[in-house]
């Protein structure tokens, strides 16, 4: 009942943000949260190996505004992407800008596609059943490989994207949280 | 500083060298036939287009060094059969000019669609009302993006279809699709061209029906009218046609020298008949084996062998020179014919299940064998491995036609000399 109610109400608002800030910034979209809220804690507990077998949690890149992107070593498209990934991270690295990989895979193959396509991201290990299910939690039930997050600095997720993440996306989603010089 | 040294020895060397991409310069020249040079692009080209390119990224440095090396191995054997096919000006031939121009057209009729596709714009207005729109999911954005563009697509070519149809008139004779078409019916034509019901893709079938007939004769004016819209525009192929000449020429060769060397069944039966070892598997023993330095001790085992005092393995372990002989007792396990000492497979032919051979002299030795048991190898027949006798003929016959043309076409091998020494390094590390 009360979610009938507050449904639209808050649909109202959504556009009604959006409108003010098309008038006020130029913008082209909104850059509200996602509205669920649910997949932050998840992200908090995160807790996996990098490639050299430290351990990471997210508390490590607070305050920098995170592209989170999961692929696995045997997944062509993510293999097209991630010289984009690389791209990014060398270009926007003083904006404030982390890119971290989180690869379902074997850390072998994974340390191995490091080296080929030169990646300058730490990238985190995870099974891949734990990286699906995770994936799961984290806005994808469709478990699909690539899928990137779009984390602000405060750590609020303001995008996911299925598929192969591109300039368009960047562009309207990352771009506009990066600091401004 | 250029240096040319003998390919086996070098194929290993430049594999390993490539492993250094990231400080040589694409352009930098692998290897050249005739002066026609393969270089590190050509080769990375090579490999990110070839299927196992994903997997590749994920194998370690010393196997994608292999693989590279394989690779750029590939890459000189095809220079070396283009080089040839064009002393031989197979590329001259008229069949060889039709059957490049047939995909040349497939070409512009693909490239010319793409043009359409590349007008095709969705506005950042229209990118913005569809985000609008599907806020809650980029993966709905995502398809309406795609059903806008793809609708746009749809009207754009079929209106580009019309204005071609204006632009070269063609007359339609679908009264003519009857129980009397013939092959070299007109079914349409235009000021420059004739489709005939024999050129329909993919030709006459026997159960086609007018209106199947007539769904293809679209396509095929379609096909027609891009085509000549996109040679008259005109759309650039160059470099599809010289990646053709490439990539058919070396293939083009290799299938006239194929006929030649197997040029029937017959020529692969004489192959079969003149060769008994082909005509059943091979035999696996199960063999035991005492080794000695001197004949004297062989010849006195064998005695005590005879009279039943000890058995072979008994003295195999006691007495034997051969350190895993001992360890298994003499026991050897099973073995293929053909991976054996001659000498000793040689006696092994002649002798009963757990009889003791005579003294066998070899340069490791005096030996002593027992075959415990066999199984022999089943008769094989011409025609089960008539294909695998075709593989067989073909790369011994390729081995030496490659060879023959390397003496003919100057093969130079160029690495840089400090990438040599890493790749020794490299080398010696594993």
């Amino acid at each position: 009942m009360a979610d009938r109610i507050t449904a639209p109400l808050r649909q109202i608002s959504v556009s009604l943000r959006l409108v003010l800030l098309l008038a006020i910034a130029g913008l082209s979209l909104p850059l509200q949260a996602l509205e669920s809220g649910s997949l932050e804690p998840v992200l908090d507990e995160i807790s996996l190996p990098d490639l050299s077998g430290q351990t990471r949690t997210f508390e490590h890149w607070k305050g920098r505004t995170i592209l989170l992107n999961f692929w696995a070593s045997w997944c062509t498209p993510c293999q097209y992407e991630i010289p984009h990934l690389v791209r990014y991270q060398q270009q926007y690295a003083d904006k404030n800008l982390q890119v971290i990989g989180i690869g379902l895979d074997d850390r072998r193959k994974l340390e191995n596609v490091k080296r080929s396509l030169g990646i300058n991201y730490p990238v985190l290990v995870i099974e891949q059943f734990q990286g699906a299910d995770l994936m799961a939690k984290l806005g994808n039930p469709q478990q699909v490989v690539p899928y990137t997050m779009v984390i602000r600095a405060d750590g609020q997720v303001m995008h996911t994207q299925r598929g192969q993440f591109d300039d368009e996306s960047f562009d309207l989603f990352v771009k506009p949280l990066l600091a401004r010089p | 500083m250029r240096i040319v040294l003998k390919p086996t020895l070098l194929s290993i060397l430049a594999a390993a060298s490539v492993l250094f991409a990231g400080i040589t310069a694409a352009s930098q020249t692998l290897v050249s036939v005739d002066s026609k040079d393969i270089t590190l692009a050509d080769l990375e080209t090579a490999l990110a287009s070839s299927p196992f390119y994903t997997q590749f990224n994920t194998l370690g440095e010393t196997e994608q060094a292999a693989m590279r090396g394989d690779m750029l191995k590939r890459l000189v054997t095809a220079k070396l059969l283009e080089t040839e096919a064009r002393r031989l000006k197979m590329e001259q031939s008229p069949e060889f000019a039709r059957e490049m121009e047939d995909y040349l057209d497939g070409v512009r009729f693909q490239k010319y669609q793409q043009g359409i596709k590349y007008r095709v714009a969705i506005s950042d207005q229209e990118k913005r009302d569809l985000r609008r729109e599907n806020a809650d999911s980029s993966d709905d954005y995502a398809a309406a993006l795609s059903i806008l563009t793809t609708r746009r697509y749809q009207a754009l070519y079929q209106l580009t279809l019309q204005q071609l149809r204006d632009q070269y008139p063609v007359n339609l004779y679908p009264e003519r699709i009857t129980e009397s078409l013939q092959p070299d019916t007109v079914l349409a034509e235009g000021e420059t061209f004739q489709v005939r019901y024999a050129d329909l893709s993919p030709g006459p079938q026997a159960d086609d029906d007018a209106s199947a007939i007539l769904k293809r004769l679209y396509d095929q004016l379609e096909y027609q009218l891009v085509v000549m819209a996109a040679r008259a525009e005109p759309v650039d192929v160059s470099k599809e046609k010289q990646r053709y000449i490439e990539q058919r020429l070396p293939s083009l060769l290799l299938d006239a020298k194929i006929r030649q060397w197997v040029p029937d069944e017959d020529t692969l039966r004489r192959y079969f008949e003149s060769r008994p070892q082909l005509h059943r598997l091979k035999d696996w023993w199960h063999i035991g084996q005492l080794v000695v330095s001197s004949r004297e001790q062989a010849e006195a085992l064998r005695e005590k062998i005879i009279s039943g005092e000890n058995s072979l393995f008994q003295l195999a372990e006691k007495y034997s020179i051969d350190p895993a002989a001992r360890t298994n007792s003499g026991d050897l396990g099973w073995v293929l014919q053909g991976s054996g000492l001659p000498e000793i497979e040689a006696a092994i032919q002649s002798l009963q299940n757990n009889e003791v051979s005579p003294v066998i002299k070899t340069d490791k030795g005096y030996h002593l064998v027992v075959v415990i048991n066999r199984r022999t190898g089943s008769p094989q027949y011409f025609s089960q491995i008539k294909d695998k006798l075709k593989q067989m003929m073909i790369s011994n016959q390729l081995q030496q036609y490659l060879a023959d043309l390397q003496k003919r076409h100057k093969v130079v091998w160029q690495v840089m000399e400090s990438d040599q020494r890493k790749a020794h390094a490299i080398l010696n590390k594993n």
